[in-house]
């Protein structure tokens, strides 16, 4: 259908490495393409990239930027609209043809907020606007939400009869940066190894995921292969925070909804699995354990057996779950949290697997200082990780970490509208985002 | 936690000459920054068998009915402004707890452009709970010792002048 980006895409080789296209190639992904699913958009070195996945691979393209410009995909590839604002942030190019060009994560000129995203006004009688945020929950997120609330009507005949209680969301905008802490600016003239401490600090609920992927760009980049024991016990660990961090929207969700009980049951599994894994990796949520190499921590054989009684403890209460009525009370989020359930027992049966066959050996090999750009990923609760790394004499020039969460809050602001603000608090819930990793 | 750190905190409030809470602490939590790995530990806290509800101890939505701001996260240029303005909206005696290595000295954010660094930066920090994150036991701890050091004055007053109905 676009045989010039199918004759660039087929010389990507190995996967991973940026496939370098022309200006008119590029402009055509403005155009979509069915087969490509968007992951990120990043610009470095005078060049623009966007990542997408066919399905299995990776697939890195990129193209010149002209003028500190370059062509917006945003219409073919919605989800890249967020990115290019970001892109504009943090590096001054522009997306010509972007039709939302509010600011992403910075901040208006000295103090006022004159500059943050313009909320898009709701006007006449029955609408107005709830914000929540910066500081709202219980346990608060660094993060602004506007809901714009009306009527919403199915059809043009329902506008005449309404009552107080057909009000619903039509709108949700999400104001961000409040967590920005300039993450991919404090790795860069680093070496991959000291820059670990900060990838693992993206966000603490994919620790894991965002250190593993990181280290795996990293070992790519300079040519180090990590030991198969180190190999086997990533590949646990990250089975392992996947199941906690699902643990934890599941909790957040039956709470919103109202199942104080069950949210306690859910919050307590997870607290056992914080328990064991601070006894088997010396560290709650195994944040510093992974490092570009290998590993920092081997796990301790006597906390194998603690480990699989918190396994098996999440499962079980899973298990009890009364889905009749979790559906009716999750309502539109019962169809995620739903899937989040199979993948707790799915996680711990797999786990339970893996730590029976784990290789012996050493958990870490030597970094050589290299010069390079790779690409490495990670499985998190919330879909892959990705970093980006390229390297300069074993020094890091430029670093990307991409965060699911930043393209799931569209999918997430397009799935509240219509409803009621407790169905959206259960839904964000069971979304399980992290504000963090997307301010970085 | 250790017992002179209480001890310390005990006596500061005595010169502060900072009146009793009563028996029970209403928490309003802020996280001005933070990766969210702090949030995890608070949650283990609530959710704990013998966590904070067990001591009184509940987290709360309205600043203005907070006894304690209780700080995760380094704090970032952009969010100065809420955490100072939840202290403000809340009501004394109060006291400001920093939770995490991130809120007690910007931990490894320290020094970084974009953040300002710990909590005593923009607010006047009363307890410090230091960890990356902290275990749940040690922020229950912690708040456990702010209950106690505030408590015992009033449990001293009422054993002096209890009356004994059934004496």
């Amino acid at each position: 259908m676009n045989p010039a980006l199918d004759v660039a895409i087929a010389s990507a080789a190995p996967p991973g490495t940026a496939v370098m296209l022309d200006a008119a190639t590029w402009r055509s992904l403005a155009a979509g393409d069915a087969r490509l699913g968007f992951v990120g958009l990043f610009v470095s070195g005078g060049r623009v990239h966007a990542l997408f996945t066919d399905g299995s691979a990776p697939l890195l393209l990129a193209t010149e930027l002209i003028a500190n410009a370059y062509p917006s995909i945003a219409t073919g590839f919605p989800q890249a609209a967020w990115f290019e604002r970001l892109a504009f942030d943090q590096t001054g190019a522009t997306a010509e043809g972007a039709t939302d060009r509010r600011p992403a994560i910075a901040q208006g000129a000295a103090g006022t907020d004159a500059a943050w995203p313009r909320f898009i006004e709701t006007a006449g009688e029955g609408f107005y606007q709830i914000g929540a945020g910066p500081v709202a929950g219980r346990i608060a997120s660094p993060v602004h939400r506007r809901f714009s609330m009306g009527r919403f009507s199915m059809g043009r005949f329902s506008m005449g009869c309404f009552s107080t209680d057909d009000t619903r969301i039509l709108r949700l905008e999400h104001r961000l940066g409040y967590a920005h802490r300039g993450i991919a600016g404090l790795m860069r003239g680093k070496s991959p190894r000291v820059a670990a401490r900060f990838a693992a600090r993206i966000a603490g609920d994919a620790t894991v995921a965002h250190a593993v992927a990181f280290a795996r760009a990293a070992e790519a980049a300079s040519g180090a292969v990590a030991p198969p024991r180190a190999v086997a016990l990533r590949a646990i660990m990250v089975a392992v925070e996947r199941m906690t961090a699902d643990l934890a929207a599941l909790a957040a969700a039956v709470a919103a909804a109202g199942d104080a009980r069950f949210a306690t049951l859910l919050g307590q599994a997870r607290e056992q699995s914080a328990v064991a894994l601070g006894e088997a990796f010396g560290h709650r949520l195994m944040m510093d354990i992974v490092v570009p190499g290998g590993l920092a921590l081997d796990l301790r054989g006597d906390a194998v057996a603690s480990l699989l009684a918190a396994l098996d403890r999440a499962s079980l209460v899973v298990r009890a779950f009364a889905w009749g009525r979790v559906r009716r009370d999750l309502g539109p989020a019962a169809g995620i949290a739903q899937a989040r359930a199979r993948s707790i027992r799915a996680l711990a049966a797999s786990v339970r697997a893996d730590l029976a066959v784990v290789p012996e050996g050493i958990i870490a090999a030597a970094l050589p200082a290299g010069t390079g750009t790779a690409l490495g990923a990670a499985e998190s609760a919330r879909g892959m990780v990705y970093h980006w790394i390229d390297l300069l004499d074993g020094q890091i020039r430029d670093c990307v970490a991409i965060d699911p969460s930043a393209r799931l809050l569209p999918a997430l602001e397009a799935g509240v509208v219509g409803l009621d603000p407790q169905a959206a608090a259960v839904l964000i819930a069971c979304y399980g985002l992290s504000v963090g990793a997307i301010d970085g | 936690m250790d017992e002179a750190a209480v001890s310390s905190l005990a006596a500061r409030l005595a010169d502060a000459g900072i009146t009793r809470l009563g028996r029970s602490l209403a928490v309003r939590h802020v996280d001005a920054g933070s990766c969210g790995g702090c949030e995890i530990s608070l949650a283990g806290a609530v959710a704990l068998r013998a966590g904070l509800t067990r001591y009184g101890i509940t987290l709360v939505d309205d600043p203005r009915e907070a006894d304690v701001l209780l700080i995760t996260g380094v704090v970032t240029t952009t969010m100065a402004d809420a955490v100072t303005r939840t202290l403000g909206a809340m009501a004394p005696p109060r006291f400001v707890v920093a939770v995490g290595d991130c809120a007690v000295d910007g931990g490894v954010f320290k020094g970084a452009p974009t953040v300002l660094g710990g909590a005593e930066r923009i607010v006047p920090v009363d307890l410090l709970i230091a960890g990356c994150p902290p275990s749940p036991g040690r922020i229950i701890a912690g708040l456990v010792a702010l209950l106690e050091a505030n408590a015992a004055p009033v449990a001293a007053a009422r054993r002096s002048s209890r009356i004994e109905p059934h004496a």
